[in-house]
């Protein structure tokens, strides 16, 4: 008997090791995505390539800044020209994505500070690094950022006028960059940042990586009659439309966001019942959020193809707000889920 | 006298009834009235034929509960702005005035920053009610002194909470935009929003605005003896202390029950009254049902407007406070004069 015990006990213990195992395999628990996620996430963490020509310095860059009106949904834009006396060498962004796509390219002793929602695992993919790293302030601690003594500020259009003006009366230089909410703007703001931080050959391998990488992903999807018709529905009953992120994830994979199919632009709130009637597939909602809970239980909604599916499946928020080349780890991680049940 | 307020009664009773079927019979999702009418009937028992499913869940589960909640919220606060502005003699005075709102909306704002109002759809309602009566403890506490209440230190006390409690929640506002999500719902909430309202949440709004109702009729007589003066009231039999906190207490349970269900919805606890006592003169036991079916009668179709005519991001609080701060503002004007003799 006594051996019987030990033999159950071991198997027991084999059976827990290898479903821990398998679930880190994929990077995250329960979710099989086409691509590696812990490869393609470190790919997209480090890219280096060559530059075709050396930089030099005082340089004048003329680029597009484009900005989406969240009150017109439309996108306006306008030819600037930015000037800068020497190559920076004392970095800082001022948001996420941008500091992602930074990390990626910059060289990281270069990267003198970050801000707080960079180090933020629930909005970051660099979060633990940058946490290594120090030196993180708040967003509106503009003091602290100008006592880093930076050479060059990346800010974004949505950062706050203030911090803009008190870094400009600091005579600190600095980049306003403009709207990046699709993996085609996304690119655009790689090319120009590796441009502006001296950096092209990185810049550009970074693009070429997403590119391949995308490609990658798509050859891995099954074949499907009819692509799957995806709705993000946000806390407060919001979803996303044509010029959201979510939406350049759903295309990327081949899928339709429901949101922008309905005509949706940037965010619209919409009720249960609306959510009935346009009848998604597959319903997404932010992880910790216990949505998928209020969904499940509501009885108007218990008639919706994905509640009767059971395809309402809860996203972490990191990869729902990913503003960067991570956003290919946010449609790696969707298509894991969306297309493991609809095979 | 009689039939000019059955006539109004009547005329506030079509208007909640009209309200109710295009309500029922409007949305997203066309369905016809002839439907409409099938399926309240076999939802009821009374009709044993074959109805859609999916429409039947969409009449009853959705539009059904939603016009329920926007007639009992409107209700619950033009009863309760009776009560306030009979007791204070202030045309003025509202559930607002008291603190109670912004105690309410202390209590919701703190159950969706913490993510407790994600959790059960009871989170969020329970915590508006407990944070409305402890601002109801708190005013009295304050205004209290040797057993007896002041109603100016109530006033008082009722402003300066209410200084405290929306710096507290603009406080956890901020907190909030780090959090983009949390902080659009509180922002809703706030805006007074009906959207996705359930069976729950009638089930918590009618427990709140019958006790509250019976309470407050039984306090009626006394209140319109309260609006003569304390001392009046008091040489004619009234026992001003437990009708004064009598009424207090179940207007806050149904400004709370309110709230709790709906977000902030302004001005219809100050204006419905008004235009009531108007039309049909200061008795209250007549004034609380009158009040509260246009109150109701302004939020159900408030809330048409924004679900059938501007559809989204817009809020029945919004309509309300727009359609009546301009209005009350018109009602100061004409009736200055009038205003002295409160």
């Amino acid at each position: 008997m006594r051996p019987y015990r030990i033999l159950s006990g071991i198997v027991l213990l084999c059976c827990l090791i290898a479903c821990t195992a398998s679930s880190y395999a994929g990077g995250v628990q329960g979710v099989v995505p086409p691509l590696d996620m812990e490869k393609l996430r470190h790919e997209l963490s480090l890219v280096r390539g060559t530059a075709k020509a050396k930089a030099t310095w005082p340089r004048e860059i003329r680029y597009v800044f484009k900005v989406y009106d969240f009150k017109t949904d439309t996108f306006r834009q306008e030819v600037k020209t930015f000037t800068l006396k020497k190559k920076p060498q004392r970095i800082i962004p001022h948001a996420v994505g941008v500091a992602e796509i930074l990390w990626a390219i910059c060289p990281r002793e270069r990267l003198i500070a970050f801000n707080d929602l960079s180090a933020d695992p629930d909005s970051s993919f660099i979060a633990d690094r940058v946490r290594e790293q120090g030196r993180i302030f708040k967003s509106k601690q503009t003091e602290l950022v100008i006592g880093y003594q930076p050479d060059l500020v990346f800010t974004v259009f949505y950062s706050s006028a203030d911090f803009k003006e008190k870094l400009k009366q600091a005579r600190i230089p600095s980049f306003d960059l403009g709207y990046f909410g699709t993996i085609e703007s996304i690119k655009e703001q790689i090319l120009l940042m590796g441009d502006i931080i001296g950096e092209q050959g990185n810049a550009s391998a970074l693009v070429r990586l997403i590119d391949r990488k995308i490609r990658e992903l798509r050859a891995k999807l099954p074949p499907r009659a009819h692509p799957l018709r995806v709705l993000y529905y946000d806390e407060g009953g919001y979803v996303p439309g044509t010029s959201s992120n979510f939406n350049s994830i759903c295309t990327i994979i081949g899928a339709v966001n429901v949101g922008a199919e309905q005509g949706v632009k940037s965010w619209s709130q919409i009720d249960y019942e609306t959510v009935l009637k346009w009848n998604p597939d597959v319903i997404i909602v932010p992880g910790r959020s216990k949505l998928k809970e209020l969904l499940l239980s509501n009885r108007m909604l218990s008639h919706a193809r994905a509640i009767k599916s059971g395809s309402v499946h809860e996203v972490p928020g990191v990869y729902l707000r990913a503003s960067s080349q991570y956003m290919l780890l946010s449609a790696d991680y969707l298509a894991g889920i969306i297309y493991r049940q609809h095979r | 006298m009689i039939k000019k307020n059955l006539f109004i009664f009547s005329a506030l009773l079509a208007l909640i009834v009209a309200g109710g079927f295009i309500s029922l019979s409007s949305g997203s999702w066309p369905i016809s009235v002839s439907h409409v009418l099938l399926i309240v009937l076999s939802k009821l028992g009374l009709y044993a034929g074959a109805i859609n499913e999916v429409e039947a869940a969409i009449v009853w589960d959705g539009r059904l509960p939603r016009f329920l909640v926007a007639f009992l919220v409107g209700f619950s606060l033009g009863g309760a702005g009776t009560i306030m502005q009979g007791i204070f003699k202030n045309p003025m005075a509202s559930p607002g005035v008291m603190g109670i709102d912004s105690g309410a909306a202390l209590g919701a704002v703190l159950a969706i920053y913490t993510g407790l109002a994600s959790g059960t759809l009871l989170a969020l309602p329970c915590a508006a009610i407990i944070f409305s009566l402890l601002t109801l403890v708190m005013v009295f506490a304050i205004a209290t002194s040797g057993g007896r209440t002041s109603v100016s230190t109530l006033l008082l006390a009722g402003i300066a909470l209410n200084l405290v409690f929306g710096a507290l929640t603009s406080f956890v506002i901020t907190l909030s935009t780090r959090e983009f999500d949390v902080g659009r719902v509180i922002v809703n909430w706030l805006m007074g929003d009906l959207n996705n309202r359930s069976w729950e949440h009638v089930s918590i709004i009618v427990p709140t605005t019958l006790v509250a109702l019976m309470g407050t009729l039984f306090f009626a007589r006394d209140l319109n003896l309260l609006m003569l003066g304390e001392e009046s009231a008091a040489n004619l039999g009234v026992n001003i202390k437990r009708a004064r906190n009598g009424l207090l207490l179940f207007s806050s349970i149904e400004t709370g029950g309110a709230i709790a269900v709906s977000g902030v919805i302004g001005f219809v606890g100050l204006v419905a009254p008004h235009i009531m006592r108007s039309l049909m003169g200061p008795d209250n036991r007549t004034l609380i049902f009158s009040s509260g079916l246009l109150a109701a009668v302004f939020i159900i179709y408030a809330d048409l407007f924004v679900r059938l005519i501007v559809a989204v991001d817009f809020k029945v609080g919004i309509i309300t406070s727009m359609l009546g701060g301009p209005f009350f503002l018109y009602l100061i004007v004409k009736h200055r004069k009038q205003f002295e003799y409160m």
